[in-house]
Protein backbone atom coordinates (compact mmCIF):
# COMPACT_ATOMS: atom_id res chain seq x y z
CA UNK A 1 0.00 0.00 0.00
CA UNK A 2 1.33 3.33 -0.89
CA UNK A 3 1.16 6.24 2.01
CA UNK A 4 0.42 9.38 0.93
CA UNK A 5 2.33 11.60 3.45
CA UNK A 6 -0.62 14.33 4.78
CA UNK A 7 0.90 17.71 6.13
CA UNK A 8 -0.51 18.46 9.38
CA UNK A 9 -0.90 22.03 7.88
CA UNK A 10 -3.57 20.55 5.30
CA UNK A 11 -5.55 20.81 8.46
CA UNK A 12 -8.74 23.34 7.55
CA UNK A 13 -11.78 24.13 9.32
CA UNK A 14 -12.30 22.75 12.58
CA UNK A 15 -15.94 24.00 12.93
CA UNK A 16 -17.82 23.49 16.24
CA UNK A 17 -21.12 22.50 16.24
CA UNK A 18 -22.69 22.81 19.76
CA UNK A 19 -23.01 19.77 21.67
CA UNK A 20 -21.30 21.40 24.44
CA UNK A 21 -22.45 19.65 27.78
CA UNK A 22 -23.01 22.19 30.44
CA UNK A 23 -22.02 19.84 33.56
CA UNK A 24 -18.68 20.21 34.29
CA UNK A 25 -18.07 16.73 34.61
CA UNK A 26 -18.71 15.35 31.35
CA UNK A 27 -16.92 15.48 28.51
CA UNK A 28 -17.98 17.94 26.07
CA UNK A 29 -18.14 16.47 22.70
CA UNK A 30 -18.47 18.13 19.02
CA UNK A 31 -18.11 17.66 15.47
CA UNK A 32 -14.62 18.37 14.14
CA UNK A 33 -14.13 18.57 10.43
CA UNK A 34 -10.47 18.21 8.98
CA UNK A 35 -8.64 17.66 5.91
CA UNK A 36 -7.85 14.24 4.44
CA UNK A 37 -6.13 14.85 1.16
CA UNK A 38 -8.76 16.63 -1.04
CA UNK A 39 -11.12 16.01 1.22
CA UNK A 40 -12.93 17.06 4.19
CA UNK A 41 -13.50 14.16 7.49
CA UNK A 42 -16.47 14.64 9.43
CA UNK A 43 -15.33 13.58 12.70
CA UNK A 44 -16.93 13.18 16.50
CA UNK A 45 -14.36 14.87 19.43
CA UNK A 46 -14.89 14.51 23.03
CA UNK A 47 -12.66 16.29 25.50
CA UNK A 48 -11.80 15.87 29.19
CA UNK A 49 -13.37 18.27 31.04
CA UNK A 50 -10.38 18.96 33.21
CA UNK A 51 -7.49 22.10 31.29
CA UNK A 52 -3.53 21.18 30.69
CA UNK A 53 -2.08 18.59 28.30
CA UNK A 54 -3.43 14.85 27.72
CA UNK A 55 -3.34 12.23 26.01
CA UNK A 56 -5.29 11.28 23.32
CA UNK A 57 -6.69 8.46 21.53
CA UNK A 58 -8.24 7.72 17.83
CA UNK A 59 -11.58 5.76 17.98
CA UNK A 60 -12.11 3.62 14.88
CA UNK A 61 -15.81 2.26 14.07
CA UNK A 62 -16.47 -1.16 13.22
CA UNK A 63 -18.53 -2.61 10.13
CA UNK A 64 -21.90 -0.58 10.96
CA UNK A 65 -20.09 2.86 10.80
CA UNK A 66 -19.79 5.75 13.32
CA UNK A 67 -23.09 4.49 15.16
CA UNK A 68 -24.38 5.52 18.97
CA UNK A 69 -22.43 3.40 20.11
CA UNK A 70 -18.36 4.46 19.28
CA UNK A 71 -19.46 8.13 19.92
CA UNK A 72 -20.68 6.41 23.25
CA UNK A 73 -17.20 4.92 23.55
CA UNK A 74 -15.57 8.13 22.66
CA UNK A 75 -17.07 10.11 25.28
CA UNK A 76 -15.92 7.30 27.99
CA UNK A 77 -12.47 7.99 26.59
CA UNK A 78 -12.78 11.37 27.35
CA UNK A 79 -14.26 11.05 31.02
CA UNK A 80 -11.03 8.62 31.50
CA UNK A 81 -9.15 12.08 30.49
CA UNK A 82 -7.54 11.10 26.70
CA UNK A 83 -8.72 13.77 23.86
CA UNK A 84 -10.91 11.05 22.26
CA UNK A 85 -11.46 11.75 17.91
CA UNK A 86 -13.56 9.20 16.06
CA UNK A 87 -12.88 9.05 12.70
CA UNK A 88 -16.18 8.74 10.57
CA UNK A 89 -14.42 6.68 7.41
CA UNK A 90 -17.75 6.16 6.19
CA UNK A 91 -18.40 9.87 5.06
CA UNK A 92 -21.23 10.42 7.07
CA UNK A 93 -23.40 7.20 6.34
CA UNK A 94 -24.27 4.28 9.22
CA UNK A 95 -25.66 0.54 8.74
CA UNK A 96 -29.33 0.08 9.24
CA UNK A 97 -28.75 -3.44 8.96
CA UNK A 98 -25.57 -5.82 8.53
CA UNK A 99 -26.33 -6.14 4.59
CA UNK A 100 -25.80 -2.63 4.63
CA UNK A 101 -22.55 -2.53 7.22
CA UNK A 102 -21.53 -4.91 4.49
CA UNK A 103 -21.98 -2.68 1.60
CA UNK A 104 -20.45 0.61 3.15
CA UNK A 105 -17.43 -1.51 4.53
CA UNK A 106 -16.80 -2.91 1.06
CA UNK A 107 -16.93 0.26 -0.59
CA UNK A 108 -14.17 1.85 1.94
CA UNK A 109 -10.85 2.46 -0.57
CA UNK A 110 -7.90 1.30 1.83
CA UNK A 111 -5.80 4.20 0.44
CA UNK A 112 -8.40 6.93 1.80
CA UNK A 113 -8.87 4.89 5.01
CA UNK A 114 -5.19 4.60 6.20
CA UNK A 115 -5.30 8.78 4.33
CA UNK A 116 -8.08 9.67 7.24
CA UNK A 117 -6.38 8.16 10.01
CA UNK A 118 -2.65 9.72 9.42
CA UNK A 119 -4.62 12.90 8.87
CA UNK A 120 -6.83 12.40 11.94
CA UNK A 121 -3.28 11.17 13.74
CA UNK A 122 -1.70 14.75 12.33
CA UNK A 123 -4.63 17.01 13.95
CA UNK A 124 -4.36 15.18 17.38
CA UNK A 125 -0.36 15.76 17.36
CA UNK A 126 -0.68 19.26 16.31
CA UNK A 127 -2.95 19.99 18.98
CA UNK A 128 -1.60 21.91 21.91
CA UNK A 129 -3.28 20.24 24.25
CA UNK A 130 -2.21 16.45 23.43
CA UNK A 131 0.93 14.75 24.76
CA UNK A 132 2.55 13.92 21.14
CA UNK A 133 4.39 11.09 22.44
CA UNK A 134 1.03 9.50 24.01
CA UNK A 135 -1.43 9.39 21.23
CA UNK A 136 -3.08 5.87 20.59
CA UNK A 137 -5.73 4.11 18.51
CA UNK A 138 -8.29 1.64 18.82
CA UNK A 139 -10.51 -0.17 16.12
CA UNK A 140 -12.97 -2.43 16.18
CA UNK A 141 -13.48 -5.02 12.95
CA UNK A 142 -12.96 -3.11 10.30
CA UNK A 143 -11.54 -0.23 12.17
CA UNK A 144 -9.41 -2.80 13.86
CA UNK A 145 -7.41 -3.20 10.55
CA UNK A 146 -6.49 0.20 10.04
CA UNK A 147 -5.74 1.18 13.69
CA UNK A 148 -3.01 -1.98 12.81
CA UNK A 149 -2.12 -0.04 9.33
CA UNK A 150 -1.98 2.77 11.37
CA UNK A 151 0.70 1.53 13.39
CA UNK A 152 2.65 0.53 10.69
CA UNK A 153 2.68 3.56 9.23
CA UNK A 154 2.71 5.87 11.91
CA UNK A 155 6.00 4.55 14.06
CA UNK A 156 5.01 7.41 16.94
CA UNK A 157 1.85 5.79 17.94
CA UNK A 158 2.18 4.83 21.34
CA UNK A 159 -0.75 2.50 21.43
CA UNK A 160 -2.82 -0.03 19.68
CA UNK A 161 -6.25 -1.57 20.38
CA UNK A 162 -8.00 -4.02 17.81
CA UNK A 163 -11.10 -5.65 18.90
CA UNK A 164 -12.08 -9.12 16.00
CA UNK A 165 -10.13 -7.41 13.09
CA UNK A 166 -7.78 -9.16 10.25
CA UNK A 167 -3.92 -9.41 10.95
CA UNK A 168 -1.63 -8.66 8.81
CA UNK A 169 0.92 -10.92 7.32
CA UNK A 170 3.48 -9.27 5.33
CA UNK A 171 6.61 -9.59 7.24
CA UNK A 172 7.95 -6.36 5.96
CA UNK A 173 4.67 -4.40 7.78
CA UNK A 174 5.17 -6.94 10.64
CA UNK A 175 8.50 -5.23 11.66
CA UNK A 176 7.17 -1.61 11.35
CA UNK A 177 4.69 -2.08 14.16
CA UNK A 178 6.24 -0.17 17.12
CA UNK A 179 3.10 0.58 19.30
CA UNK A 180 2.48 -2.17 21.75
CA UNK A 181 -0.86 -4.36 20.75
CA UNK A 182 -4.28 -5.38 22.72
CA UNK A 183 -6.73 -8.01 21.07
CA UNK A 184 -9.91 -9.06 21.73
CA UNK A 185 -11.24 -11.80 19.77
CA UNK A 186 -14.08 -13.99 19.33
CA UNK A 187 -13.95 -17.33 19.09
CA UNK A 188 -17.28 -18.10 17.53
CA UNK A 189 -16.18 -15.74 14.23
CA UNK A 190 -15.35 -17.70 11.36
CA UNK A 191 -12.28 -16.18 9.45
CA UNK A 192 -9.52 -15.38 12.50
CA UNK A 193 -8.21 -18.44 13.15
CA UNK A 194 -5.50 -18.75 16.49
CA UNK A 195 -2.62 -19.77 13.29
CA UNK A 196 -3.17 -16.35 12.90
CA UNK A 197 -3.48 -15.05 16.16
CA UNK A 198 0.04 -16.62 17.34
CA UNK A 199 1.56 -15.78 14.19
CA UNK A 200 0.93 -11.89 14.99
CA UNK A 201 1.73 -12.54 18.62
CA UNK A 202 5.16 -13.94 17.83
CA UNK A 203 6.07 -11.60 15.36
CA UNK A 204 6.04 -8.45 17.26
CA UNK A 205 7.30 -10.43 20.48
CA UNK A 206 9.98 -11.79 19.14
CA UNK A 207 11.30 -8.07 17.95
CA UNK A 208 10.19 -7.22 22.07
CA UNK A 209 6.82 -5.34 20.95
CA UNK A 210 4.17 -5.99 23.60
CA UNK A 211 1.50 -8.29 21.64
CA UNK A 212 -1.13 -9.70 23.74
CA UNK A 213 -4.20 -11.10 22.09
CA UNK A 214 -6.95 -12.56 24.15
CA UNK A 215 -9.91 -14.89 23.23
CA UNK A 216 -13.02 -15.05 24.57
CA UNK A 217 -14.91 -18.44 24.25
CA UNK A 218 -18.52 -17.94 24.12
CA UNK A 219 -18.28 -14.71 21.80
CA UNK A 220 -18.83 -13.53 18.07
CA UNK A 221 -17.36 -11.01 16.10
CA UNK A 222 -19.29 -8.25 17.58
CA UNK A 223 -19.28 -9.11 21.22
CA UNK A 224 -18.44 -5.81 22.39
CA UNK A 225 -21.31 -3.90 20.07
CA UNK A 226 -24.17 -2.96 22.67
CA UNK A 227 -26.44 -1.92 19.75
CA UNK A 228 -25.73 -5.84 18.16
CA UNK A 229 -28.76 -7.51 19.83
CA UNK A 230 -27.70 -10.97 18.76
CA UNK A 231 -23.85 -11.01 19.18
CA UNK A 232 -23.72 -8.71 22.70
CA UNK A 233 -21.81 -10.57 25.67
CA UNK A 234 -22.42 -8.06 28.33
CA UNK A 235 -19.86 -9.77 30.78
CA UNK A 236 -16.88 -10.10 27.77
CA UNK A 237 -17.33 -6.73 26.56
CA UNK A 238 -17.14 -5.34 30.48
CA UNK A 239 -14.35 -7.34 30.49
CA UNK A 240 -12.20 -6.16 27.12
CA UNK A 241 -13.53 -2.86 27.92
CA UNK A 242 -11.71 -2.78 31.14
CA UNK A 243 -8.46 -4.08 29.60
CA UNK A 244 -8.37 -1.37 27.24
CA UNK A 245 -8.63 1.12 29.62
CA UNK A 246 -5.76 -0.75 31.79
CA UNK A 247 -3.92 -0.96 28.65
CA UNK A 248 -4.55 2.99 27.78
CA UNK A 249 -3.11 4.38 30.95
CA UNK A 250 -0.33 2.39 31.12
CA UNK A 251 0.42 2.77 27.29
CA UNK A 252 -0.19 6.53 27.66
CA UNK A 253 -0.26 8.12 30.67
CA UNK A 254 3.73 10.19 31.17
CA UNK B 1 -37.85 -54.12 -41.79
CA UNK B 2 -38.13 -56.20 -39.09
CA UNK B 3 -39.62 -54.93 -36.03
CA UNK B 4 -36.00 -55.58 -33.41
CA UNK B 5 -33.83 -53.86 -36.57
CA UNK B 6 -36.22 -50.59 -36.21
CA UNK B 7 -35.62 -50.93 -33.18
CA UNK B 8 -31.67 -51.02 -33.45
CA UNK B 9 -31.19 -48.24 -35.92
CA UNK B 10 -33.63 -45.83 -33.85
CA UNK B 11 -31.34 -46.84 -30.77
CA UNK B 12 -28.32 -46.68 -33.06
CA UNK B 13 -29.77 -43.03 -33.74
CA UNK B 14 -30.39 -41.93 -30.28
CA UNK B 15 -27.19 -43.12 -29.24
CA UNK B 16 -25.13 -41.07 -31.92
CA UNK B 17 -26.90 -38.02 -31.44
CA UNK B 18 -25.99 -38.65 -27.78
CA UNK B 19 -22.84 -38.70 -28.07
CA UNK B 20 -22.71 -35.74 -30.56
CA UNK B 21 -24.48 -33.10 -28.05
CA UNK B 22 -21.69 -34.85 -25.21
CA UNK B 23 -19.10 -33.96 -27.91
CA UNK B 24 -20.78 -30.93 -28.89
CA UNK B 25 -21.67 -29.52 -25.13
CA UNK B 26 -18.03 -30.79 -23.60
CA UNK B 27 -17.35 -28.25 -21.29
CA UNK B 28 -13.89 -27.07 -21.17
CA UNK B 29 -11.58 -28.46 -18.46
CA UNK B 30 -11.57 -27.74 -15.17
CA UNK B 31 -9.46 -28.85 -12.51
CA UNK B 32 -8.43 -27.74 -9.00
CA UNK B 33 -5.05 -26.16 -8.84
CA UNK B 34 -2.44 -25.17 -6.27
CA UNK B 35 0.69 -22.32 -6.10
CA UNK B 36 2.61 -21.53 -3.78
CA UNK B 37 1.86 -17.38 -2.08
CA UNK B 38 4.66 -16.62 0.07
CA UNK B 39 5.11 -19.99 2.56
CA UNK B 40 1.16 -20.27 2.30
CA UNK B 41 -0.38 -22.44 -0.57
CA UNK B 42 -3.51 -21.02 -2.37
CA UNK B 43 -5.71 -23.70 -4.14
CA UNK B 44 -7.78 -22.53 -7.12
CA UNK B 45 -10.41 -24.05 -9.68
CA UNK B 46 -8.46 -23.88 -13.52
CA UNK B 47 -10.32 -23.99 -16.35
CA UNK B 48 -9.03 -24.78 -20.09
CA UNK B 49 -9.91 -23.69 -22.90
CA UNK B 50 -11.20 -27.24 -25.62
CA UNK B 51 -8.50 -25.68 -28.32
CA UNK B 52 -4.71 -26.33 -28.39
CA UNK B 53 -1.93 -23.74 -28.14
CA UNK B 54 -1.62 -20.67 -25.94
CA UNK B 55 -4.13 -18.75 -24.56
CA UNK B 56 -4.49 -15.34 -22.76
CA UNK B 57 -5.25 -15.80 -19.09
CA UNK B 58 -7.43 -14.39 -17.07
CA UNK B 59 -7.63 -14.14 -13.33
CA UNK B 60 -11.28 -14.69 -11.48
CA UNK B 61 -11.43 -13.22 -8.02
CA UNK B 62 -14.68 -13.94 -5.78
CA UNK B 63 -17.52 -12.02 -4.13
CA UNK B 64 -17.39 -11.75 0.12
CA UNK B 65 -19.17 -15.20 -0.36
CA UNK B 66 -15.54 -17.07 -1.34
CA UNK B 67 -15.06 -19.54 -4.08
CA UNK B 68 -18.63 -20.74 -4.59
CA UNK B 69 -20.18 -22.07 -7.63
CA UNK B 70 -21.13 -18.79 -9.06
CA UNK B 71 -17.62 -17.74 -9.25
CA UNK B 72 -16.74 -20.91 -11.01
CA UNK B 73 -19.20 -21.16 -13.28
CA UNK B 74 -18.06 -17.57 -14.24
CA UNK B 75 -14.44 -18.88 -14.94
CA UNK B 76 -16.44 -21.48 -16.75
CA UNK B 77 -18.08 -19.20 -19.48
CA UNK B 78 -14.33 -17.20 -19.45
CA UNK B 79 -13.21 -20.53 -20.69
CA UNK B 80 -15.56 -20.83 -23.14
CA UNK B 81 -14.77 -17.73 -24.90
CA UNK B 82 -11.09 -19.23 -25.27
CA UNK B 83 -9.18 -17.97 -21.72
CA UNK B 84 -7.49 -19.78 -19.32
CA UNK B 85 -9.40 -19.13 -16.61
CA UNK B 86 -8.44 -19.32 -12.68
CA UNK B 87 -10.40 -18.76 -9.78
CA UNK B 88 -8.16 -18.85 -6.62
CA UNK B 89 -9.74 -19.18 -3.45
CA UNK B 90 -8.49 -16.01 -0.94
CA UNK B 91 -10.49 -17.64 2.10
CA UNK B 92 -8.22 -20.93 2.28
CA UNK B 93 -10.97 -23.37 1.70
CA UNK B 94 -13.95 -21.10 3.61
CA UNK B 95 -17.24 -20.73 1.70
CA UNK B 96 -20.14 -19.01 3.08
CA UNK B 97 -23.64 -18.77 2.36
CA UNK B 98 -25.24 -16.70 4.91
CA UNK B 99 -24.39 -12.98 4.68
CA UNK B 100 -23.09 -13.13 8.29
CA UNK B 101 -20.67 -15.26 7.61
CA UNK B 102 -19.36 -13.89 4.39
CA UNK B 103 -19.23 -10.79 6.81
CA UNK B 104 -16.61 -12.10 8.80
CA UNK B 105 -14.66 -14.26 6.42
CA UNK B 106 -14.02 -10.81 4.61
CA UNK B 107 -13.58 -8.96 7.49
CA UNK B 108 -10.86 -11.56 8.74
CA UNK B 109 -8.94 -11.31 5.24
CA UNK B 110 -5.51 -10.02 5.51
CA UNK B 111 -5.43 -7.10 2.43
CA UNK B 112 -1.87 -7.87 2.41
CA UNK B 113 -1.74 -11.54 2.07
CA UNK B 114 -4.70 -11.14 -0.52
CA UNK B 115 -2.27 -9.29 -2.97
CA UNK B 116 0.38 -11.64 -2.05
CA UNK B 117 -2.49 -14.71 -3.48
CA UNK B 118 -2.92 -12.25 -6.56
CA UNK B 119 0.99 -11.53 -7.39
CA UNK B 120 1.42 -15.23 -7.38
CA UNK B 121 -1.57 -16.42 -9.07
CA UNK B 122 -0.31 -13.73 -12.16
CA UNK B 123 2.99 -15.76 -11.87
CA UNK B 124 1.02 -18.92 -11.74
CA UNK B 125 -0.89 -18.13 -14.61
CA UNK B 126 2.34 -16.87 -16.81
CA UNK B 127 4.24 -20.14 -16.20
CA UNK B 128 1.56 -22.86 -17.43
CA UNK B 129 2.12 -23.54 -20.83
CA UNK B 130 -1.48 -22.99 -22.09
CA UNK B 131 -1.59 -19.36 -21.59
CA UNK B 132 0.26 -16.32 -23.30
CA UNK B 133 2.03 -14.53 -20.68
CA UNK B 134 1.33 -11.29 -22.28
CA UNK B 135 -1.65 -11.60 -22.17
CA UNK B 136 -3.24 -11.99 -18.64
CA UNK B 137 -6.24 -10.07 -17.47
CA UNK B 138 -8.13 -10.02 -14.17
CA UNK B 139 -12.10 -9.83 -13.11
CA UNK B 140 -13.35 -9.59 -9.85
CA UNK B 141 -17.03 -8.99 -8.42
CA UNK B 142 -17.67 -7.33 -5.17
CA UNK B 143 -14.85 -7.82 -2.59
CA UNK B 144 -13.01 -9.33 -5.54
CA UNK B 145 -13.60 -6.12 -7.73
CA UNK B 146 -11.96 -4.03 -5.19
CA UNK B 147 -8.75 -6.84 -5.87
CA UNK B 148 -9.31 -6.88 -9.23
CA UNK B 149 -8.17 -3.35 -8.97
CA UNK B 150 -5.35 -3.66 -6.73
CA UNK B 151 -3.63 -6.19 -8.93
CA UNK B 152 -3.87 -3.71 -11.65
CA UNK B 153 -2.01 -1.32 -9.11
CA UNK B 154 0.33 -4.40 -7.78
CA UNK B 155 1.29 -5.88 -11.25
CA UNK B 156 2.47 -3.44 -14.14
CA UNK B 157 1.96 -6.33 -16.97
CA UNK B 158 -1.54 -6.89 -16.54
CA UNK B 159 -3.60 -6.22 -19.74
CA UNK B 160 -6.84 -6.25 -19.10
CA UNK B 161 -8.79 -5.15 -15.91
CA UNK B 162 -12.37 -5.55 -15.00
CA UNK B 163 -14.20 -4.49 -11.86
CA UNK B 164 -17.73 -5.86 -10.68
CA UNK B 165 -18.65 -2.89 -8.07
CA UNK B 166 -15.75 -2.98 -6.03
CA UNK B 167 -13.83 -0.52 -3.88
CA UNK B 168 -11.80 1.99 -6.27
CA UNK B 169 -8.66 3.43 -4.96
CA UNK B 170 -8.32 6.94 -4.53
CA UNK B 171 -4.34 7.60 -4.10
CA UNK B 172 -3.04 9.78 -7.07
CA UNK B 173 0.24 7.51 -6.56
CA UNK B 174 -1.83 4.38 -6.68
CA UNK B 175 -3.61 5.31 -9.76
CA UNK B 176 -0.46 6.37 -11.67
CA UNK B 177 0.83 2.89 -11.13
CA UNK B 178 -1.95 1.16 -13.17
CA UNK B 179 -1.07 0.16 -16.84
CA UNK B 180 -4.09 -1.71 -17.45
CA UNK B 181 -7.08 -0.54 -19.38
CA UNK B 182 -9.86 -1.06 -16.58
CA UNK B 183 -13.94 -1.62 -17.78
CA UNK B 184 -15.98 -0.95 -14.73
CA UNK B 185 -19.81 -2.12 -13.76
CA UNK B 186 -21.66 -0.89 -11.28
CA UNK B 187 -24.86 -0.49 -10.00
CA UNK B 188 -26.38 3.02 -8.86
CA UNK B 189 -27.81 2.18 -6.26
CA UNK B 190 -25.07 0.52 -4.41
CA UNK B 191 -25.06 1.83 -0.51
CA UNK B 192 -21.20 1.01 -0.10
CA UNK B 193 -19.65 2.17 -3.87
CA UNK B 194 -21.53 5.59 -4.85
CA UNK B 195 -22.13 6.91 -8.25
CA UNK B 196 -19.61 9.53 -6.71
CA UNK B 197 -16.96 7.47 -5.82
CA UNK B 198 -17.55 6.08 -9.48
CA UNK B 199 -17.31 9.35 -11.14
CA UNK B 200 -14.06 10.22 -8.96
CA UNK B 201 -11.92 7.24 -9.83
CA UNK B 202 -12.98 8.04 -13.72
CA UNK B 203 -11.80 11.75 -13.72
CA UNK B 204 -9.11 10.16 -11.49
CA UNK B 205 -7.93 7.86 -14.48
CA UNK B 206 -8.63 10.43 -17.33
CA UNK B 207 -6.69 13.14 -15.89
CA UNK B 208 -3.71 10.47 -15.15
CA UNK B 209 -4.13 9.25 -19.26
CA UNK B 210 -5.52 5.89 -18.38
CA UNK B 211 -7.54 3.71 -20.24
CA UNK B 212 -11.21 3.72 -18.71
CA UNK B 213 -14.52 2.86 -19.51
CA UNK B 214 -17.10 2.50 -16.52
CA UNK B 215 -20.59 1.89 -16.64
CA UNK B 216 -23.27 2.57 -13.93
CA UNK B 217 -27.05 1.21 -14.27
CA UNK B 218 -29.87 2.33 -12.92
CA UNK B 219 -31.97 0.71 -11.02
CA UNK B 220 -29.36 -2.07 -9.95
CA UNK B 221 -27.55 -1.88 -6.55
CA UNK B 222 -24.96 -3.92 -5.14
CA UNK B 223 -24.16 -7.43 -6.77
CA UNK B 224 -27.05 -6.89 -9.38
CA UNK B 225 -24.74 -9.66 -11.93
CA UNK B 226 -25.37 -12.22 -9.43
CA UNK B 227 -29.04 -14.50 -9.33
CA UNK B 228 -28.50 -15.68 -6.42
CA UNK B 229 -28.58 -12.38 -5.00
CA UNK B 230 -32.71 -13.00 -5.58
CA UNK B 231 -33.52 -9.13 -4.40
CA UNK B 232 -31.19 -7.53 -6.29
CA UNK B 233 -30.32 -9.19 -9.24
CA UNK B 234 -31.10 -7.34 -12.61
CA UNK B 235 -31.32 -9.82 -15.29
CA UNK B 236 -31.05 -6.92 -18.24
CA UNK B 237 -28.30 -5.10 -16.54
CA UNK B 238 -26.26 -8.42 -15.65
CA UNK B 239 -26.43 -9.78 -19.15
CA UNK B 240 -25.66 -5.85 -21.13
CA UNK B 241 -22.33 -6.27 -18.25
CA UNK B 242 -21.67 -9.66 -19.50
CA UNK B 243 -21.35 -8.51 -22.97
CA UNK B 244 -19.55 -5.71 -21.93
CA UNK B 245 -16.86 -7.70 -20.48
CA UNK B 246 -16.59 -10.48 -22.99
CA UNK B 247 -16.02 -7.51 -25.40
CA UNK B 248 -13.45 -5.90 -23.13
CA UNK B 249 -11.49 -8.79 -23.15
CA UNK B 250 -11.71 -9.83 -26.45
CA UNK B 251 -10.26 -6.60 -27.45
CA UNK B 252 -7.46 -5.87 -24.59
CA UNK B 253 -6.14 -10.00 -24.49
CA UNK B 254 -7.25 -11.40 -28.03
CA UNK B 255 -5.91 -8.53 -30.42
Amino acid sequence: MVRLAVSAAGIVCVSLLGCVVSLAARPRAEILHFASGSEVVASYLALPSASGRHAAILIVHGDDGMTEWTKEKTRELATQGYIALAVDLYRGKVAADSEEAHELARGVPDDRALRDLEAAFAYLIARRDVSPAHIGVIGWQIGGWFALQLAIHEPRLAACVISNSALPTDPADLSRIHAPVLGHFGAKQRGINQDQIKAFEDALRTRGVQANLKTYPDAGSDFENGLDSIQYKPADAAAAWAQDLDFFARSLRE
Amino acid sequence: MKQWMRVLAVGALIGAAALGVYVWATPPKSQMVEYKSGDDTVHAYLVLPDSPGRHPGIVVIHEYWGLNDWVKEQAQKLAEQGYVALALDLYRGAVATDPGDASELMRALPHDRTTRDLEAAYSYLASRPEVDKNKIGSIGWCMGGGYSLQMAIHEPKLAACVVNYGAMPTDPADIARIQSPILGNFGADDRGITPDAVHAFESAMKAAGKSVDLKIYDGAGHAFENPNNTAGYRPDAAADAWNRIVAFFAKTLKS
